[in-house]
C-alpha cells in the first residue's frame, strides 16, 4: 500500500503576513503617545555599554558592532551625555617651555579653566617684561650704574697704557700711538730723536735705548694680552647687574602670577625657572662695539626689542575646559593621525621650517582625555597610523605626538618631542561585525585593548511587549527629526514594513536608519498632500516609490520573461524542466526572479555534472547543494547497486554566478523528473534546500521569491493554478505584499508549505510521490517508483555493456 | 627785536676728526649741533707729526692692539694710513652734513693733534672733540685756552634718548648767556630747557627778565623751564648741557662720564 505523504494544503490568506491592527494600538497620532528611545529594544548592547563605561580598568574600551543605521551612534551618544554629566571636569594640558630640553616641552596638568587662567596670566607677564623692565633699566640710577661699570673696565687699559706711558716718559721714551697700536719711541727735549741724531749715538747708549724700548714693549704686550679677560669680565660684570635689576623690575608681576596659582607646586615650578630665565637672559646680547648703534651697554638692540624672545615665557593651552563641563566627550569624524594624536605644526622663516612648543596643536584624545571618545572603527583603519597610534596610546597610556615623517624616519631635521601627556580616556569604537571578527582575527592586541563588544540587533522579537514600546520609538524618531505626527494606521502600516524588513513574522526590525528614511519619505508625501500628519497612504506611498526608483532592472528582466525572450513558463507541465527561483539584491532593494532549472539523464557512472560549477558560474555553496541531491538520489533509489546515471544540471540562460542552495530542492525535482520522465507542472515555481533525507530546509529571501513568480504570473494572466513551493518551515516568515494576499484569497494564487521531497514531487507531477516497502522499492505508478524502475534499468545497462565489454577482450585475446 | 641777553654768535662748529676712535656719534652730534646754531661744520684732521717721526726711526716697532704682537712701521705704510684714514673720515664728514643740512669743510694739518686742533680754532668757533681719550682742557696748552669761544665734549658712548638741553652755572653766576644759547639749541633739536635750582643772585628774577627779551619761541621754553618742579628721580638725563667754562670742568666729567654731551661755554659780558 502507498504510505505516501497527503498533498500540503496551501496557506490561507491570512497566513501570508501579519496584519496590525490601528484600532488595538490606543491613540489616533503619535502626538499623543511618549516619546520612547530604541533602548529597551537594545538591551544587550546597552548592558555591554554600562559594563564597558563604568570599569575603569585598562583595556575595557568598546567596540559597538551591527549594521548601519542601527542607532549606535544615536544611542552611545545618548548614553555617555547622561553618564559623562555627572562625573568630574578633564584636567586642563598645557604645553611650556622646557628651560633645560627646549626640545622637549613640558607639559602641565592644571584644573579645569585654569590653563586659560594661567596663559592670560603669562601674556600679562610678558607684556610687563617686554615694557616695565626695560624702563626700569633705561632709569637713570640704573644706567649710571651699568655705565660706571662699562666705563670702570673699558678704561682699564687705556689707564695701564698711559700709565706705561708715563713711566716710559721718565726714561726719556714716548708712547706713540700706531696704525695698528703702540711704539715707543726715544725722545730728544719733547721732540722723537731724529734718526741721524739717533744714529750719531753711540753704540752702547743704542742699546741700553733698544733694550729700554724692549722692556716696554713686552710690558705693552702683557696689558694688551690682559684685554680678553678684562673685557670678559666687563661682560660678567654687566650682566650680573642687569640680572640684579631685572630681578627687581620683575618681582611685581611675577609675584602677582605666582599668587594666583600657589595652589599648584607644578605652575610654581615652572613660573620659578621662567623667573631664573628671565633673570639670566634679559638682554643678554649687547649691540655690537664700534657700530652706529654703540651707544652704550643697555640703550636698545639686542632682544629686548626683537619682541620674539618672551614668547618663549607664555603658555599653549592644549585642552581647556569649563568648570563644570563634566567629563568630556568626543566624537572625532575625521581620526587622521594627526587629529587623533595632535601635531607639531611648523612655520617657515627665513627659507627653514622652525618650530616651538607653541605651535603644538592638541588632537581629539588630547580633548577627549578623562572622558570619552567616539570613533568610526572603518574610518580609523582606513587612515594610514592612526589605528597604531590608538593602540599605542592606550597601551603607553599616554599621548605621544608623532608625525607620520618622523615614524617613517623621512624627516631629519630636528623637531619637538613634546612630553607625552598621560591618558585617561574610554574608547567607543562603532564599526560593522565582519570588521568586528576581522580584528579579533587578525590583530592580537585588538582583545586586549577593546575587550567590550556590545553587539546591536537590526531585529527582535515581536511580542506583546515590542508591540507596545514601537510606537513610541516611531515616536521619537519623529519627534527627533521634526517630521509630522503619524496617524494610527500609518504606524500599524510601518511596523508591519519592519516585519517585512526583519524578513520573519515573529521579529520587527529597529534598523533605525531605514526606518527614518521612510518616515522621511512619508512625511515629504504628507507635506506635499498639505496633510498635518502621516497617515497610511503617505507611509504606502513612501514604500512604492522607494520601489519605484530602485526598480528599473526588475521591470527589465520581467519584460524579458513576458516577452518570451527569457523562457519560463507559468502553464502547462514539462519533463526535466522547473521554475526556480532566486533573489537579486541591488542595494537596499531585493527582488525575487523566476530561473528555468532543466536536467537532462543517461547511462553513465553516477554522476551529475553540475554544469554552473563546471563553467565556474556556480559558487560552493551551490555546488554542495547539488552533491547532496547527488547523494540523496544514490542512498534512496540505488542502495544496493551503483548509481549508472549520467545526469546534468543547468540554470538557463543564467548568466551570472548562482550561489545558495536554495534551489537544490528544484534541481532535485527536474533531475527526479527527468529520471522518471515524468512531466512536472510549470505553473508552479520551487524554492528551498534540501538534505541527504530529503527534507526541504528554509532559504532565505521568501517573500521576494513568491512575489518574484506572482508577478510573471499576474502580468500575463493568473490562471488560478498557479503558485509557489517553499519550506514549510518559511512559512511564519512570510510577509507578503497586498497584491499577492488579495489573489491568494481570491484562489487565484497558492503558497504550498513543502515539508518533503515527496510532498514537492506529489505537487508538481500530479500523482504520488511513493513510499519505499520494507525492501525499499517504490510502488509502481508513483514518481519514486518510476525513477527506481529507470535507474536499475540504466544498472542493467551498465552490467550488460560491461559483460559486453569483457566478451569482446576475452576474443581478442583468444584470437590467434 | 635785539635781545638785550644775545647769545654767543658763533660762525663754526670745528671738529676734531679722530683717527682711530668711534666717529659716528661725535659726527653726529657735532652736526646736530651745527644745525641748530645754523652754522657751518669744519672737519680737522691732523696727521700725528710724533707719529711721522718715529717711522723714520729704524727701531720703529709697534705692539699691535688686536694681538700684542710685535710688527715694524715705515713711512710709506704710515702715508697709506693717512691716506686711508682721511678718505674715510672726509665721507663720514660729508655724510652727517648731508644729514643734517649744514655746510661743511674738510682741514688737513700735521702736529700734536690737540695742539693744532687749538692753533686751528677761530674765536667765533665752538671745538668739537670727542673724549675717548683725556682731552687737555685747562692749562696754556689746553682747549679752553685756544681761540674758540665754547667747546663740546662728546663721550665716547652719547646717551641715547631726547632729555632736556640743561643749564649748569655755579649759584650766583651770571647764565643768561649760557640760559638763551641753550633755549635756543633746545627749540631746534625740539628739547625741552632744564635750568639750574637755587636762586643766588636773584637768578630766577634775572631769568624771567631775560625770557622777556627772548624771541618768542625760546622764551616759551624758558619759562617753561622756570615753571617746572625739579627733575624727579629717575629722570631722563640731559641731551645736552650747556656749562660755564668757569666751573665746568669737574661738572663737565661727571655728566660726560654718564654719557652726557657737555658744550663749556667761555665767560662771556653778561
Amino acid at each position: 500500500m502507498d504510505q505516501s505523504p497527503t498533498l500540503p494544503a496551501a496557506l490561507a490568506a491570512d497566513a501570508l503576513s501579519v496584519v496590525i491592527d490601528p484600532a488595538r494600538l490606543g491613540f489616533k497620532t503619535t502626538a499623543e503617545i511618549d516619546a520612547v528611545d530604541q533602548v529597551p529594544c537594545q538591551a544587550r548592547a546597552l548592558e555591554a555599554i554600562r559594563f564597558g563605561t563604568g570599569i575603569r580598568s585598562p583595556g575595557f574600551n568598546l567596540f559597538l558592532l551591527g549594521s548601519h543605521g542601527t542607532g549606535r551612534h544615536s544611542l552611545i551618544e545618548a548614553f555617555l551625555t547622561g553618564k559623562a554629566a555627572a562625573e568630574s571636569d578633564g584636567d586642563d594640558w598645557v604645553y611650556v617651555e622646557n628651560f633645560d630640553l627646549p626640545h622637549m616641552p613640558r607639559a602641565l596638568r592644571l584644573p579645569a579653566g585654569r590653563g586659560q587662567d594661567l596663559a592670560d596670566a603669562m601674556v600679562e607677564f610678558t607684556d610687563d617684561v617686554r615694557t616695565s623692565v626695560p624702563a626700569f633699566i633705561a632709569n637713570e640710577e640704573n644706567q649710571n650704574r651699568l655705565r660706571s661699570i662699562h666705563e670702570e673696565f673699558k678704561r682699564k687699559p687705556d689707564d695701564l697704557i698711559e700709565e706705561l706711558g708715563e713711566k716710559a716718559a721718565t726714561e726719556k721714551i714716548m708712547l706713540v700711538r700706531t696704525p695698528l697700536g703702540f711704539g715707543f719711541a726715544p725722545v730728544e727735549g719733547d721732540e722723537i730723536i731724529k734718526p741721524d741724531a739717533f744714529a750719531k749715538l753711540p753704540e752702547a747708549e743704542r742699546q741700553a735705548i733698544e733694550a729700554r724700548i724692549e722692556d716696554l714693549q713686552t710690558r705693552l704686550q702683557e696689558i694688551i694680552r690682559q684685554i680678553p679677560a678684562w673685557e670678559r669680565q666687563r661682560r660678567d660684570a654687566l650682566r650680573k647687574a642687569v640680572a640684579e635689576l631685572t630681578e627687581i623690575a620683575i618681582k611685581a608681576s611675577m609675584e602677582r602670577v605666582i599668587g594666583r596659582f600657589q595652589d599648584l607646586p607644578e605652575v610654581l615650578d615652572f613660573l620659578e625657572r621662567v623667573r631664573a630665565d628671565v633673570v639670566a637672559n634679559f638682554d643678554s646680547i649687547e649691540p655690537p662695539e664700534d657700530t652706529a648703534d654703540d651707544r652704550g651697554p643697555h640703550a636698545g638692540g639686542g632682544r629686548v626689542n626683537s619682541g620674539t624672545w618672551l614668547e618663549k615665557y607664555l603658555v599653549n593651552c592644549l585642552v581647556t575646559r569649563g568648570p563644570g563641563s563634566g567629563a568630556p566627550i568626543v566624537h572625532e569624524a575625521n581620526p587622521t593621525l594627526a587629529n587623533l594624536v595632535g601635531r607639531v605644526e611648523h612655520m617657515s622663516e627665513f627659507g627653514a621650517l622652525m618650530t616651538n612648543f607653541r605651535l603644538i596643536k592638541g588632537g581629539a584624545l588630547h580633548r577627549a582625555n578623562g572622558g570619552y571618545i567616539v570613533l568610526d572603527a572603518e574610518k580609523l583603519l582606513r587612515e594610514p597610523f592612526a589605528w597604531e597610534a590608538l593602540k599605542r596610546c592606550l597601551t603607553q597610556r599616554s599621548i605621544r605626538i608623532e608625525s607620520p615623517g618622523e615614524l617613517l624616519s623621512l624627516i631629519s631635521t630636528i623637531s619637538l618631542e613634546p612630553e607625552p601627556i598621560p591618558l585617561d580616556v574610554k574608547v567607543v569604537l562603532i564599526g560593522s561585525r565582519l570588521l568586528y571578527y576581522l580584528l579579533t582575527i587578525y590583530d592580537p592586541e585588538f582583545l586586549e585593548l577593546f575587550k567590550v563588544e556590545a553587539d546591536f540587533d537590526e531585529d527582535v522579537g515581536r511580542d506583546t511587549a515590542t508591540e507596545a514600546l514601537f510606537p513610541g520609538i516611531l515616536s521619537a524618531l519623529v519627534r527627533r527629526k521634526g517630521l509630522r505626527p503619524l496617524t494610527a494606521a500609518a504606524v500599524a502600516l510601518v511596523m508591519q514594513r519592519a516585519i517585512r524588513l526583519a524578513g520573519d513574522q515573529q521579529r520587527i526590525s529597529i534598523h533605525m536608519r531605514q526606518l527614518a528614511d521612510l518616515l522621511a519619505a512619508a512625511d515629504h508625501h504628507a507635506a506635499a498632500g498639505g496633510a498635518a500628519e502621516i497617515a497610511a497612504e503617505h507611509v504606502q506611498q513612501a514604500v512604492d516609490q522607494q520601489v519605484r526608483r530602485a526598480d528599473r532592472i526588475r521591470e527589465r528582466s520581467y519584460e524579458m520573461i513576458t516577452r518570451g525572450k527569457v523562457l519560463i513558463a507559468t502553464t502547462g507541465t514539462a519533463v526535466g524542466r522547473i521554475n526556480g527561483l532566486s533573489v537579486l539584491q541591488l542595494g537596499d532593494f531585493a527582488f525575487g526572479r523566476p530561473t528555468r532549472i532543466s536536467a537532462r539523464v543517461r547511462l553513465g557512472t553516477g554522476k551529475v555534472v553540475d554544469i554552473e560549477r563546471e563553467v565556474e558560474l556556480g559558487g560552493p555553496l551551490h555546488s554542495k547543494g547539488v552533491l547532496i541531491l547527488s547523494g540523496f538520489i544514490a542512498a534512496r533509489y540505488a542502495a544496493d547497486e551503483p548509481l549508472s546515471l549520467a545526469a546534468s544540471l543547468v540554470f538557463e540562460q543564467s548568466y551570472g554566478g548562482v550561489e545558495g542552495d536554495s534551489a537544490s530542492s528544484a534541481e532535485l525535482y527536474a533531475l527526479l523528473s527527468a529520471i522518471a520522465e515524468v512531466p512536472l507542472r510549470q505553473d508552479l515555481a520551487v524554492t528551498g534546500s534540501v538534505n541527504q533525507y530529503g527534507e526541504i530546509q528554509v532559504i532565505g529571501g521568501v517573500n521576494e521569491k513568491i512575489e518574484g513568480f506572482f508577478d510573471i504570473c499576474q502580468a500575463r494572466g493568473l490562471t488560478g493554478s498557479q503558485g509557489v513551493l517553499i519550506p514549510a518551515g518559511n512559512a511564519d516568515h512570510l510577509m507578503l505584499e497586498r497584491r499577492v494576499i488579495d489573489a491568494v484569497a481570491a484562489g487565484r494564487f497558492h503558497v504550498y508549505p513543502v515539508r518533503s521531497v515527496d510532498e514537492g514531487l506529489a505537487l508538481l507531477c500530479g500523482m504520488p510521490a511513493g513510499a519505499p516497502d520494507g525492501d525499499g522499492h517504490f510502488p509502481e505508478g508513483t514518481v519514486n517508483g518510476l525513477v527506481e524502475r529507470r535507474l536499475r534499468a540504466f544498472a542493467r545497462a551498465r552490467r550488460r555493456l560491461r559483460e559486453d565489454a569483457r566478451g569482446d577482450a576475452d576474443k581478442e585475446a583468444e584470437a590467434p | 627785536m635785539t635781545p638785550r641777553f644775545p647769545p654767543p654768535d658763533f660762525e663754526r662748529v670745528l671738529l676734531h676728526l679722530e683717527a682711530d676712535g668711534p666717529q659716528a656719534a661725535l659726527l653726529e652730534t657735532a652736526a646736530r649741533l651745527a644745525r641748530a646754531l645754523e652754522i657751518a661744520l669744519v672737519g680737522l684732521y691732523v696727521e700725528d707729526a710724533d707719529l711721522v717721526a718715529f717711522a723714520d726711526l729704524p727701531i720703529a716697532r709697534q705692539v699691535t692692539r688686536a694681538a700684542a704682537d710685535i710688527a715694524g712701521l715705515n713711512q710709506g705704510a704710515l702715508a697709506r694710513h693717512f691716506e686711508n684714514e682721511q678718505a674715510r673720515l672726509r665721507r663720514d664728514l660729508t655724510r652727517a652734513a648731508a644729514q643734517e643740512q649744514v655746510r661743511h669743510e674738510f682741514l688737513l694739518r700735521r702736529g700734536r693733534p690737540y695742539l693744532e686742533v687749538g692753533r686751528a680754532a677761530m674765536p667765533r668757533d665752538i671745538l668739537v672733540v670727542g673724549t675717548r681719550r683725556p682731552v687737555p682742557l685747562t692749562g696754556p696748552a689746553g682747549l679752553l685756552a685756544s681761540a674758540a669761544e665754547a667747546l663740546l665734549l662728546v663721550p665716547e658712548r652719547p646717551r641715547a634718548g631726547s632729555g632736556p638741553v640743561a643749564v649748569a652755572v655755579p649759584d650766583g653766576d651770571p647764565l643768561e648767556r649760557l640760559v638763551a644759547l641753550a633755549a635756543r639749541i633746545a627749540w631746534r633739536q625740539n628739547c625741552v630747557l632744564s635750568l639750574p635750582a637755587g636762586n643766588g643772585g636773584g637768578r630766577r628774577a634775572r631769568l624771567r627778565n631775560l625770557a622777556g627779551a627772548l624771541p618768542e619761541e625760546t622764551a616759551r621754553l624758558v619759562a617753561a623751564a622756570l615753571d617746572s618742579p625739579p627733575p624727579a628721580f629717575g629722570a631722563p638725563a640731559p641731551a645736552l648741557l650747556v656749562a660755564d667754562a668757569r666751573a665746568a670742568e669737574a661738572e663737565a666729567r661727571k655728566w660726560m662720564a654718564a654719557g652726557v654731551p657737555v658744550l663749556v661755554v667761555k665767560p662771556g659780558e653778561d
